[in-house]
């Protein structure tokens, strides 16, 4: 069975049942309305990037349900990516956004959790002005402000 | 850099930020809480949520005042800890302390904290104490009353009080705030109060509180540490009825039985030594238990069933469920006996067993385990045995006796046994069913390589037929090639079969742990040691790498194990390694998630600093993979490093 997904720029894409039910949203519209042909609309998510979030969930069709980690110990959490999510996950930063906020929309998991870990690995490594500058973002702190924050939080360096 | 929006749409998201918080650990929040207000704003509570003082900067951070004077050394330091608890207080979920003063503080400021879990551990103590408290005399069990209900209303008893026995005024008050704390934090879950060296601390008003009225308020508790011996397992399974995971020190069977079921325990550790009779009734009344560590089991007696349990009427044929046996006790070669009880009586009735963790290897264990245990996930042997540098050590224990499991168990997922040895002829000649292994820790001995004088003689002859075609080589030059060769073989042989297992995370392949008891400087082994100076310190060298260790330099074929793209941790220490610049840059690009490397950090010898080369090597390794950490053997004996990876 298929169903057919409206992109906002009104693309329509035709996708397996079982593929579309990677996203928790639409698996939930899909339960509420029933046996329907609607099409159904994502307003939130364009077409380049509906086809992307596509292919995440024909590729990861048959995975298992995630079940969520039991652990909250932050030494045990693994920022492994596997090679095809990896290579997946090998866009311009806009797109890499665009991917885990539709992911954030769409209610798919381990999709978020890849983007998540993709950004934390951008992150790692780096100081705060280039994280800033990564990202784009205005340092809104003075000085003063920043040194006593690192100050505060000078126990979590790693020397 | 990012032009759009996009980036500030979705990292103004605070769900998102979480997100990407739980893949970011400490130093890297740390670095985030600094970036931005709304950034400090969403990174400050996850960084917060776990605070154990004996990870990151905080061991230097609390001793930083050392050379100031030691009243204003611990009032800064502890002005430290309480500002910050002040500020990010309410944000701790779990607290591991490690610190006195730390302690001190938590258990005086800490009641407004929102713990889930609190754990106090010391390993040593700094206070004085002596047995005094053997003999509690009537006067000093009412002075124990009356600090047990000036507890409960919120108070501490005076010391003065109490000052007929024979310790200090500290730990008086530290134990008493100690409950104090454990009682006023609502919520909380876990406490583990860990004084290994010290166990007579808590024998100061803690029965009381477990037996009095006051028991009540554990009955939240999920998961209790206390290495004390004055309580029953019976009064921690009737005063916890939630209870899912108990560790309570040794001797804590005082009757041998129980009579009525428990089924909410999951974990039990009591490092005491069971009669086969004790041990089958704890399983049959403990039916929940999955993991199980115990000092050691003695032989089931003769009346009784050898395979007992499973055919015993009594236990009505169910089968034990338990997955983790964990047997704490050092065992060594007048053992024997027990170890081999142990393989042939207990082992066989545990067919669900998927973990084990034993000190001995020895050749029944193998083949017990591979005829009774196949789906064995997990193997541990312990490491509270010395160096092998250590004297009495060379002898081989069991040699290769382990291989049997990596040949016979598919499912095997760790193992972890680097006090073992194997040899490379075996490794060649039997093939491993094992394909996921994560955890190869293990020592891979007995090749052909050649001895120093040999490298000379070989190096010559490379260096002789460069320029000469047609060189007629002597009987040893030849033999001495032969050799060469057949180490080459051997290694590229080896390396082929560790570069199958794809799923490694962690490559040990080294063993030079001294014995706490050997870091003492008047210790024999210590003072043999030789000493060298260079550059004005003096180095320590042990009795050099292990003889006949894997070579893992490129030219051996290092750069076949660029399969390994998990691995996470690579230890070498005491291996004769050979390992060089051009070694680690590989590494340092062929391993991306690579996180620690034992093997270039100090010696763990009093007093001992490093070798020159090795500290060259490490600083090349943290230019090249600054986010790569340098760490050592295990530091601790074996028990405790069953409990952590039990807890």
């Amino acid at each position: 069975m298929t169903v057919i997904l409206v992109s906002s720029d009104n693309q329509d894409f035709k996708v397996d049942k079982e593929v579309a039910e990677r996203s928790i949203l639409i698996k939930n519209m899909l339960e509420d309305v029933g046996e329907s042909d609607s099409p159904i609309p994502l307003p939130n998510v364009t077409s380049a990037v509906l086809t992307k979030v596509i292919e995440y969930c024909e590729h990861h069709r048959n995975d298992p349900v995630q079940v969520p980690e039991e652990t909250d110990d932050p030494r045990k959490r693994s920022n492994d990516i596997e090679e095809w999510d990896m290579k997946f996950m090998q866009v311009d930063q806009e797109m890499l956004f665009e991917i885990i906020l539709a992911a954030n929309y769409l209610d798919i998991k381990p999709l978020l959790d890849v983007g998540c870990k993709t950004v934390a690995n951008i992150i790692k490594g780096k100081t705060p002005e280039e994280i800033r500058k990564a990202f784009n973002i205005v340092n809104d702190f003075t000085p003063e402000e920043e040194a006593q924050i690192k100050k505060e939080n000078e126990w979590a360096e790693d020397r | 850099m990012a032009k759009s929006s996009t980036s500030d749409r979705a990292l103004g998201l605070p769900e998102l930020l979480a997100q990407i918080a739980v893949h970011l650990s400490p130093p890297s929040l740390a670095v985030c809480a600094r970036v931005s207000h709304h950034w400090n704003d969403n990174f400050t509570p996850p960084l917060w949520h776990t605070i154990d003082d004996s990870l990151y900067f905080w061991p230097t951070l609390l001793h930083l005042y050392e050379h100031l004077d030691q009243v204003r050394q611990i009032r800064r330091v502890q002005d430290r800890i309480r500002h910050g608890l002040q500020k990010y207080g309410h944000h701790i979920r779990h607290l591991s302390v490690t610190n006195e003063d730390f302690a001190k503080v938590v258990s005086q400021d800490g009641a407004s904290l929102r713990l889930e879990s609190l754990s106090i551990v010391w390993s040593t103590r700094s206070f004085n104490w002596t047995d005094g408290l053997d003999m509690l005399t009537p006067d000093t069990l009412a002075v124990e009353k009356e600090a047990v209900a000036v507890v409960e209303k919120g108070g501490i008893l005076h010391p003065d009080a109490a000052f007929n026995w024979n310790f200090t005024k500290d730990d008086w008050v530290l134990i008493q705030k100690f409950w104090l704390l454990v009682f006023r934090v609502p919520g909380l879950r876990s406490f583990k109060f860990f004084v290994p060296e010290h166990r007579e601390l808590l024998k100061v008003i803690t029965p009381q509180f477990f037996r009095g009225p006051l028991a009540a308020q554990f009955r939240t508790l999920t998961s209790v540490q206390l290495d004390f011996e004055q309580l029953d397992l019976l009064d921690f399974l009737e005063t916890l009825p939630n209870l899912q995971h108990l560790y309570t020190g040794y001797d804590s069977i005082k009757d041998g039985t129980l009579k009525k079921v428990y089924p909410r325990l999951r974990t039990l550790v009591i490092d005491q030594t069971l009669s086969g009779t004790t041990f089958y009734n704890l399983l049959k009344h403990l039916p929940g238990l999955e993991h199980f560590g115990v000092g050691s089991v003695l032989k089931i007696l003769e009346h009784e069933n050898c395979y007992g349990y499973n055919n015993n009427n009594e236990n009505d044929g169910i089968p034990v469920q338990l997955r983790g046996l964990h047997l704490l006790d050092e065992f060594d070669e007048f053992d024997y006996d027990t170890m081999a009880d142990i393989a042939y009586d207990i082992l066989p009735g545990l067919p669900f067993l998927t973990e084990l963790t034993i000190d001995a290897v020895y050749p029944s264990l193998g083949f017990v385990l591979v005829t009774y245990c196949r789906q064995l996930e997990v193997f541990r042997c312990s490491e509270n045995i010395d160096s092998i540098h250590c004297d009495g050590i060379n002898e081989r224990r069991g040699i290769n006796v382990m291989s049997d499991l990596l040949e016979s168990c598919p499912r095997l997922r760790v193992f972890d046994a680097i006090t073992h040895e194997i040899i490379p002829n075996r490794i060649i000649r039997n093939p491993w069913v094992c394909k996921n292994l994560e955890v190869f820790r293990c020592q891979l001995t007995g090749f052909s390589r050649l001895d120093s004088d040999e490298e000379l003689v070989y190096k010559g002859v490379v260096q002789a037929m460069e320029s000469t075609r047609d060189m007629i080589l002597s009987e040893e030059q030849d033999e001495i090639c032969d050799q060469h060769q057949r180490c080459q073989t051997q290694h590229h042989q080896v390396y082929d079969r560790l570069a199958s297992l794809t799923e490694l995370r962690i490559l040990d392949l080294g063993h030079q742990l001294i014995n706490p008891e050997h870091r003492n400087n008047s210790d024999p082994y210590v003072e043999s040691l030789n000493r060298e100076s260079h550059a004005g310190r003096t180095y320590i060298h042990d009795n050099g790498p292990i003889f006949g260790s894997m070579e893992l330099s490129l030219p051996s074929g290092l750069a076949r194990l660029r399969t390994l793209k998990k691995l996470e941790v690579f230890g070498f220490t005491g291996v004769d390694h050979r390992i060089r610049e051009p070694e680690l840059e590989w590494m340092a690009k062929a391993w991306p998630h690579l996180e620690v490397m034992r093997g270039l950090c100090e010696g763990q010898i009093l007093g001992a600093v490093d070798c020159y080369v090795t500290s060259a090597l490490r600083r090349k390794m943290q230019k090249l993979r600054p986010d790569v950490r340098h760490e050592n053997f295990e530091p601790e004996g074996s028990t405790s490093v069953c409990l952590r990876r039990l807890f």
